[in-house]
C-alpha cells in the first residue's frame, strides 16, 4: 500500500496527536517535505474522538489486540555502515482498568440489531417513519464523568494518577405510557420506536409541523432548536443535572417538575421514551466520545492560533452556554459575566459588589502589584480568604473561575483567573469554545493544513526503529511495513512518547461543572454536551439523566518530558493529553519546538490569499504530483476564493458585533441595578481595558 | 452583512489520480474540499466527511481499479458522512475514449444502488464540469429552502442542515 511512498522526507512525524499535529502543519507550512505517521487506522491518537461502534474497538487494542507490529524482514540490511537501529516502543501502555458497560435495558433480541439501514429503510413498516419522529423528539442527555479514584501522586518520580472516566447516558421517562414496552419480539428491531407510539397523539396534536415522515435529521434540528430554547431557560435545567450526580438517581419528583416547566416552554419536548441497549446501539455513529475531552479558552492560544494561521476554516464551535458548580449540596449556576453576576438570584447584593471588584482586579492584576505580591507564592486560597471574600465567592472564583486546586499558588490563581476573563464575551456567555464532532477534530484541521501544504500521511504505519548515525543523528525510520525513509540530516524527526490523560470528564450539553475533589486532589470536570455539538444523537439529553453506557479507564498522565540522555537530539518527543481542560499546553509547546528548531521562521502564519497562487501546471493531473498539487485546490476557484476572504471579514465583525452585544447586555443590567453605581462605573473601566487587549493579537 | 444566502460544504472524495483536484480547478462557486492528497494512501481524515451536504465520489473511467474501490469509499461514507449527504457519482476522463474500461451503464447501475446522482465529465474538456456544480448547487439552495420553510425560528442550529453556520446565534466559526 505504501510502495509507491517516497523514501525521503524533511521530517517524520510519528503520531497524529494535538501537539504533534500542529508542528506537522508548521513545518509543512515553511515548505518542509513532511510525512506524518500513525499507527492507528484513526487520526488523533490519544485526541481522538469515536463513535459508540470505533470505542469498542479502540479499547479492544487499548486492551493489546490487533497492535501494529514491526515489519518481520530483516531491516539491518537497510542501514548504511555506522548507522544503528533504536527500536520504537510500539505498545501504548497508558490506558488500563478499561470497562465498558452498557447500563440501559436491554431487551433480548434486540442485541443483534445493529445495522442501522434496516430501519432507516423499511417500506413493510410504514407507520415506523411516524414513530421514529417521535423517537428524535426525545431529549435525553450523554455524560461522561469522570472521577478520579486515584491518589498515586507520590508513587514516582513521575506523576501519575489514575482515572476513571464514566461515559453515561441519561434517559428519559415514558410518561404516559404504560403499554409501551411489552411489544413483541418481532418487531424488536423497531421497539425503542414502538415505546414512544402511544404518546403520538399527544405530539402530532402539539406540533405545528407536518406530521408526514420526516427524515431524522430533520428532527435533529428541531431537536437542536428546543435544545437552544433549553439553554436559555438554563435555570429549569440545571435541577436535572443534580441527579447525574448522584448517579442516576432520576426519577425525582423535582426533576419530574422540572420537565413539566419545559413542556411548557417547549412543546416538542413532550415526547419521552425509553433508550434501550439496542436503540443506542442503533445510533452508534451519531456519537462522538472523546479520549481527552477538551474546551477552548476563547481567547486562549489555541483559539488565537486558529485565527492567525486560518485552521478555524476547517472546524465549527459551540460556545459552551453555562458553568454550573456544586455549591452546599446543590446544582448552582456560576455567575462569571457581568451581567450573569447582576442578574445571579443565587449571590446577594453585598456579594455582587465584592465579586466585580475582586475581577476587575484580577483583569487588571499586573498593574497592581501592590494588591498581591505579599501572596504571590503562598496559595491561592490564602489570598481569597486575605480579601474577606465570602464562601460563596470563593468557591465560585477558586473552583469554576480560576478552576485550581488548593495547593496553586497566587500568582497562577490570578493569572488563570485573568485568563478567563478575557475569554469572556467575545463569541458568546462563557469562556469556553467547543469544536463540533469533538475534541479529535482539532488535531486533524491541522493534519488538513500539512496536508495542503504537502504533507504526505499514512495512518495504519509507524516508525518502528530510528536509524541513528555515527554522530548520534537521528537520519532516518523503519516504517512498520519494512521500508527504510530518510530524514534529512538538518530536520528533525518528532517522535511521540505516550504519555497520559488525567482526568476530564465529559458530559453532554454545553455545561461544564467543576468538582473540586474534597480530599484536595485532581478536580473532576464533567461537560454535558447537547446533540447539536455534533457529538451524541439527537435524544439524548438531560430530562431525567439515567446512565445508559459507561466506559472507565485510567490513563497515566505525564506531562513532563524526561529526555534520555541516548535520544539523538534530532529527535524530539512530545507529551500527550495531561490533565488540563484546555487545548493551549500542546498549541505552547508545539510553538516552542518549533522555535528552537526553526529559529528564523515563521510559525503557521496565514497561508497566502489563494488568488496569489500560481499554478505552475494547470494540467498535470496524475497520481504522482497529486500530493504536491493540491495545494489549496479547495479554493482554486476565483469566486470562491473573494467568498472565503469576505467570510473571513465577516467572522471578524462577528467577533465585534458579538462584543457589543455582551457590552449591551451590561448596559441592561445596569439599568437595572441602579443601586450599584459605584460599580457601574468599574465596569465601564474595565470594558474598555477588555478592549484594548482585545486589539493586540488582531494587529498582530 | 453577508454577500451569500447559504455556505454549501460540498467533498470530492475517490481514488488518487481519478481527476477530483481538476474537477475543482476547472470550475465551481461553491466551497468545494478537496482530499489535499490525503486519500493516497487512504487517509482521509474524518472530519473531511462532517458537515458535508454535498458529496461527490469520482472515479476514473479508464481505470477499473479506481471502480473496484468505490465500495470502500461508500463504506467510509457511510460511516462518517450524514445520511443525508446529496451524493453525487461522477466517472471522470471520457474525453480519453479509446482507453476507457468502465462502460456509463455499469456505473450508472451503481450510482442507482446507492441512490446517487450519476454523470460523466471530463475536466480536462470541461465537459459536464458546470453542470455538475450548478446541479449540485441548486438542489442543495432547493433543499435548504424547503428546510427554511419548515423553521419557524432564525436562530436554530441546525448542524446537518445547510445554512451557514454564522447565521445563527449560538456557534460560531472565527
Amino acid at each position: 500500500m505504501a510502495s509507491d511512498l517516497p523514501t525521503s522526507f524533511d521530517v517524520v512525524v510519528v503520531g497524529t496527536g494535538m501537539s504533534e499535529s500542529i508542528l506537522a502543519a508548521a513545518f509543512s507550512r515553511i515548505g518542509q517535505q513532511v510525512l506524518h505517521v500513525d499507527k492507528n487506522d484513526f487520526y488523533s491518537g490519544q485526541w481522538a474522538s469515536f463513535n459508540l461502534e470505533g470505542i469498542e474497538k479502540w479499547s479492544k487494542r487499548a486492551l493489546g489486540e490487533d497492535q501494529l507490529k514491526p515489519h518481520d524482514s530483516d531491516t539491518s540490511a537497510l542501514l548504511k555502515e555506522g548507522e544503528q537501529l533504536i527500536d520504537m516502543p510500539m505498545v501504548d501502555d497508558s490506558y488500563s482498568n478499561i470497562k465498558i458497560t452498557f447500563h440501559a435495558e436491554d431487551e433480548p433480541v434486540q442485541e443483534k440489531t445493529r445495522d442501522s439501514s434496516v430501519h432507516d429503510i423499511n417500506p413493510s413498516e410504514p407507520d415506523k417513519c411516524s414513530k421514529e419522529n417521535n423517537e428524535s423528539e426525545t431529549v435525553v442527555t450523554k455524560t461522561v464523568e469522570q472521577e478520579i479514584t486515584d491518589q498515586n501522586k507520590d508513587t514516582g518520580t513521575q506523576v501519575k494518577r489514575d482515572t476513571d472516566i464514566d461515559t453515561t447516558g441519561s434517559d428519559t421517562k415514558v410518561k404516559n405510557n404504560p403499554v409501551a414496552e411489552t411489544s413483541d419480539e418481532e418487531r424488536n428491531k423497531s421497539s425503542s420506536e414502538i415505546g414512544s407510539t402511544n404518546n403520538q397523539e399527544t405530539k402530532s396534536e402539539q406540533e405545528n409541523s407536518s406530521p408526514e415522515c420526516k427524515s431524522e435529521q430533520e428532527n435533529s434540528s428541531l431537536q437542536c432548536e428546543s435544545q437552544v430554547e433549553c439553554d436559555t431557560e438554563s435555570e429549569k435545567t440545571i435541577q436535572n443535572d443534580k441527579d447525574l450526580l448522584t448517579e442516576g438517581e432520576n426519577q425525582s419528583k423535582q426533576s419530574g417538575d422540572c420537565n413539566s416547566d419545559k413542556q411548557s416552554v417547549n412543546s416538542q419536548d413532550n415526547i419521552k421514551k425509553e433508550w434501550t441497549k439496542s436503540a443506542l446501539k442503533k445510533e452508534w455513529r451519531k456519537f462522538n466520545l472523546d479520549l481527552a475531552p477538551r474546551l477552548l479558552y476563547c481567547r486562549g492560544s489555541m483559539v488565537e492560533l486558529l485565527i492567525t494561521s486560518d485552521i478555524a476554516k476547517y472546524c465549527e464551535f459551540k460556545t459552551v452556554t453555562r458553568m454550573l458548580t456544586l455549591l452546599n449540596g446543590k446544582l448552582e449556576k456560576v455567575p462569571c459575566s457581568r451581567a450573569d453576576v447582576f442578574s445571579s438570584k443565587d449571590v446577594s447584593m453585598l456579594e455582587k459588589r465584592m465579586l466585580m471588584k475582586f475581577l476587575t482586579f484580577c483583569n487588571d492584576y499586573q498593574n497592581q502589584p501592590q494588591e498581591w505580591t505579599a501572596f504571590k507564592d503562598k496559595p491561592f486560597i490564602e489570598y481569597l480568604i486575605h480579601k474577606k471574600l465570602t464562601k460563596n465567592i470563593k468557591h465560585f472564583i477558586q473552583h469554576s473561575i480560576a478552576m485550581v486546586t488548593d495547593t496553586v499558588s497566587t500568582e497562577e490563581g490570578l493569572s488563570k483567573t485573568q485568563k478567563f476573563l478575557h475569554s469572556l464575551g467575545r463569541y458568546g456567555n462563557t469562556a469556553f469554545l467547543w469544536s463540533l464532532y469533538g475534541s479529535g477534530e482539532m488535531p486533524q484541521s491541522f493534519c488538513r493544513m500539512c496536508a495542503v501544504f504537502g504533507g504526505v500521511y499514512c495512518l495504519r504505519m509507524t516508525a518502528s526503529s530510528v536509524i541513528v548515525d555515527k554522530e548520534n543523528k537521528c537520519c532516518g525510520v523503519i516504517t512498520t511495513e519494512g521500508q527504510r525513509i530518510d530524514c534529512r540530516s538538518l530536520s528533525r524527526a518528532i517522535l511521540i512518547t505516550d504519555k497520559s490523560l488525567l482526568k476530564s470528564t465529559e458530559n453532554q450539553d454545553l455545561s461544564l461543572l467543576r468538582l473540586p475533589d474534597p480530599n484536595g486532589g485532581q478536580p473532576i470536570t464533567v461537560l454535558e454536551l447537547p446533540p447539536s455539538s455534533m457529538a451524541c444523537p439527537p435524544g439524548l439529553y438531560p430530562d431525567k439523566p439515567n446512565i445508559l453506557w459507561s466506559l472507565y479507564y485510567s490513563h497515566a498522565v505525564c506531562e513532563e518530558i524526561e529526555y534520555s540522555e541516548e535520544r539523538p537530539d534530532n529527535v524530539i518527543i512530545m507529551s500527550g493529553p495531561g490533565s488540563e481542560i484546555d487545548m493551549d499546553r500542546p498549541v505552547n509547546e508545539a510553538r516552542r519546538i518549533f522555535e528552537k528548531l526553526m529559529p528564523n521562521e515563521d510559525f503557521l502564519p496565514r497561508p497566502p490569499n489563494p488568488e496569489d497562487i500560481i499554478y505552475v501546471d494547470e494540467t498535470e493531473a496524475t497520481v504522482g504530483g497529486e500530493s504536491s498539487q493540491s495545494e489549496f485546490a479547495e479554493s482554486s476557484d476565483k469566486s470562491n476564493q473573494s467568498e472565503i476572504v469576505e467570510q473571513t471579514k465577516n467572522e471578524k465583525l462577528n467577533d465585534q458585533s458579538e462584543k457589543q452585544d455582551c457590552d449591551q447586555l451590561c448596559d441592561k443590567t445596569q439599568l437595572e441595578n441602579q443601586d450599584l453605581k459605584s460599580d457601574q462605573s468599574e465596569f465601564v473601566k474595565e470594558d474598555s481595558i477588555e478592549k484594548e487587549t482585545n486589539k493586540t493579537p488582531e494587529q498582530v | 452583512m453577508e454577500d451569500y444566502k447559504y455556505l454549501f460544504k460540498v467533498v470530492l472524495i475517490g481514488e488518487a489520480g481519478v481527476g477530483k483536484t481538476c474537477l475543482v480547478r476547472r470550475f465551481t462557486q461553491l466551497q468545494i474540499w478537496d482530499t489535499a492528497g490525503q486519500e493516497r494512501f487512504r487517509s482521509i481524515t474524518q472530519s473531511y466527511y462532517h458537515s458535508a451536504n454535498g458529496l461527490i465520489l469520482v472515479y476514473d473511467v479508464c481505470s477499473q481499479q479506481s471502480f473496484d474501490s468505490l465500495p470502500l469509499w461508500i463504506k467510509e461514507i457511510e460511516t462518517y458522512a450524514s445520511p443525508k449527504v446529496l451524493g453525487y457519482l461522477v466517472g471522470n476522463k471520457i474525453d480519453q475514449i479509446n482507453s476507457r474500461e468502465i462502460p456509463t451503464h455499469i456505473g450508472e447501475q451503481f450510482s442507482q444502488r446507492y441512490e446517487m446522482t450519476f454523470l460523466e465529465t471530463s475536466a480536462k474538456e470541461a465537459e459536464n464540469v458546470d453542470k455538475l456544480f450548478y446541479d449540485i448547487a441548486i438542489q442543495l439552495t432547493k433543499k435548504a429552502q424547503e428546510e427554511e420553510l419548515e423553521q419557524d425560528h432564525d436562530n436554530v442550529f441546525k448542524p446537518d442542515s445547510t445554512t451557514t453556520i454564522s447565521n445563527c446565534s449560538t456557534c460560531f466559526k472565527f
